[in-house]
């Protein structure tokens, strides 16, 4: 099993590496994709501030370090201009041939037309395709299959058991998300992550997890009615491995970078457990992890296991912190 | 133009069909238990045109719809299916009698966001239409619909979509089935709706047969950042586990059908 995380520059490529990355995904240089939302919610690739040459010798230095290079190309809503002269997707061909010149080892897209393009460019591309796809069946599998892709990141939004069936005769290489999702399926979730004040776009953090107030007739209820963001999959992680799971991912380019390297630290610490064969079960390995890292017992306190929801029914109305007032 | 009308709950066919569209349509865009059942469905079928309109399908699902599909397909004739993922849409796309529509969730524009316009004004000018029109505005995109037997698409006629509507001509490649009046900002995978009645399907089925206004509140982490005319965009209504917000758009252009809620969201009362 694969594990990919962020990296915005050579520095941060070589911490990840160092807290055991086996692979980084970063976004290209680009004047065009540096505002581009790369998911629905609104964040952009834009702080990524290297030079083509800085790019390149980052996916060298990767190599060096037998650490593969994921490129996103996220274009949410790629479509063709009756503009020659304004044509997105001109620039996002140029975008892809950027990155595949730099030596990058896959591409990760979300748009049905991006991956024909990419298709048309390099027929032997190395394609992912996004969670931003919501795929949440086998037919879905095999539809892009079809359309050549190699590698497809299941939705976050399923629960292990279905994570499993999937995987169990899936005819193509899987990948998830291993930490946080969102509350909503990603692919179709216009929820800002920002609120405009003054012509601005200020950041709120996670509207999944803040309050929200529903009138019903003569009575208003408050709480986290949409709060369903679960986090940790490290509980599940024995049957991930047993799977045919390809790669887990540690999310966020946009996050706090020492989060990120916690994360990544837990992520392995739990795959060498595993590899090494003296764990077998959930509880053992999140045993081991809090032990080692005693501030990850977090996520247990708070309950937000992965999948936890849709495998156990009572914890339903549990989750829903509501109030009335 | 062709009217559908697309109603939130089975109770209210007759009253659709009172108003004389072209076609009714059932189902919904984020859950499969608004499905009517099969013999009301044919019941309705025997009356006007009927489009089911499916959510994303899970795995366990699959079989369950397409059987039910297969069965209406064959008592009705004909069947326009609105499906919302392309495995639904492979694993149908061959049934005698089915007319395949993509749906609104395969059918994105970045103008739908609340704040696309702020993102777009990052551009120059003549570059924001392309970013915020629909993504359907694909040579590529229409051709392999149309290999799966994909007739007609569901979107959003917001304004730049709208102008590339006319640039393009859309619809004479693809049926085109335009909303005027509001946009999907989210599906959740749980439903908002049924854990405020603590419910689960099938119980949950009557506890969404109406909108419920969501208003933003604050920020956990920071009490500073609470609802005021800024967060707007944070706002909807709950129709299930679909998170829409209202939109007035009155960029009419030349499209085949035009697909119409009943009722409003604007009305957002209660539907017996």
């Amino acid at each position: 099993m694969i594990l990919y995380s962020p990296a915005n520059s050579i520095k941060e490529a070589e911490e990840v590496i160092k807290a055991g990355a086996d692979g980084i995904y970063i976004g290209g240089v680009t004047t065009i994709y540096s505002n581009y939302p790369y998911g629905s919610n609104g964040w952009t690739v834009g702080e990524n501030k290297l030079s083509v040459r800085e790019f390149k010798e980052l996916v060298e230095f990767c190599h060096r370090n037998k650490v593969l290079v994921q490129y996103n190309v996220y274009t949410d809503c790629l479509s063709d201009s009756v503009s020659a002269k304004h044509n997105l997707a001109e620039y996002f061909s140029d975008y892809v041939k950027f990155g595949l010149d730099a030596g990058v080892d896959s591409i990760l897209l979300d748009d049905i037309s991006a991956i024909m393009r990419v298709n048309k460019i390099d027929p032997n591309v190395d394609i992912h395709a996004s969670f931003l796809f919501d795929i949440v069946n086998a037919e879905q599998l095999k539809f892009f299959k079809s359309l050549n892709v190699k590698t497809i990141e299941l939705s976050p939004q399923l629960a292990i058991k279905e994570i499993c069936e999937l995987s169990e005769n899936s005819p193509i290489s899987l990948g998830l998300i291993s930490h946080l999702n969102c509350a909503a399926y990603e692919g179709s979730c216009y929820i800002d992550h920002f609120i405009e004040d003054d012509h601005k776009m200020i950041p709120i953090g996670l509207p999944c997890k803040s309050n929200y107030r529903l009138t019903i007739d003569d009575k208003t209820v408050e709480g986290s009615f949409i709060d369903m963001t679960l986090s940790c999959s490290v509980c599940n992680m024995p049957a991930l491995i047993n799977s045919n799971i390809n790669y887990i991912k540690i999310p966020g380019r946009h996050i706090d970078f020492s989060l990120i390297l916690n994360w990544t630290m837990v992520y392995r610490e739990a795959i060498n457990l595993l590899k090494g064969g003296h764990i077998n079960t959930g509880q053992e390995l999140r045993d081991n992890i809090i032990k080692k890292y005693p501030n990850w017992n977090l996520w247990c306190r708070l309950n937000r296991k992965k999948g936890c929801l849709y495998d156990n029914e009572n914890s339903v109305s549990k989750f829903c912190m509501s109030r009335v007032i | 133009m062709e009217l559908e009308i697309r109603i939130t709950h089975n109770s209210l066919i007759d009253e659709a069909i009172a108003k004389k569209p072209y076609a009714i349509s059932l189902g919904h865009e984020g859950c499969l238990g608004r499905l009517p059942d099969l013999d009301d469905l044919v019941e309705a079928g025997k009356r006007t045109k009927i489009k089911l309109v499916l959510p994303k399908i899970l795995n366990h699902s699959m079989t369950y719809v397409e059987n039910y599909i297969r069965a209406a397909a064959a008592k009705l004739g004909t069947l326009e299916v609105t499906v919302n993922d392309f495995g639904t849409m492979l694993r149908l796309y061959d049934i005698k009698g089915i007319k395949l529509i993509a749906g609104r969730l395969l059918i994105k524009a970045f103008e739908e966001h609340p704040l696309g316009h702020l993102v777009s004004e990052r551009y120059p000018e003549e570059w924001r239409q392309n970013i915020l029109q629909s993504c359907i505005f694909s040579e590529d995109k229409i051709s392999l619909l149309k290999q799966y037997n994909v007739v007609g698409i569901e979107m959003n006629i917001f304004e730049n979509t709208a102008k590339a509507l006319q640039q393009w001509n859309l619809n004479e490649k693809i049926a085109v089935h335009g909303f005027f009046n509001q946009a999907i900002l989210a599906v959740f995978r749980y439903c908002p709706h049924a854990r405020l009645n603590e419910k689960l399907p099938p119980d949950c089925r009557c506890t969404c047969e109406r909108y419920i206004p969501l208003e933003y509140v604050n920020n956990q982490r920071d009490s500073n950042l609470t609802n005021s005319n800024s967060c707007s965009n944070l706002t909807g209504i709950l129709d299930g586990n679909v998170l829409m917000r209202e939109v007035k758009s009155d960029h009419f252009v030349k499209i085949d059908r035009q697909v119409a809620l009943y009722p409003e969201i604007s009305r957002g009362e209660r539907i017996k």
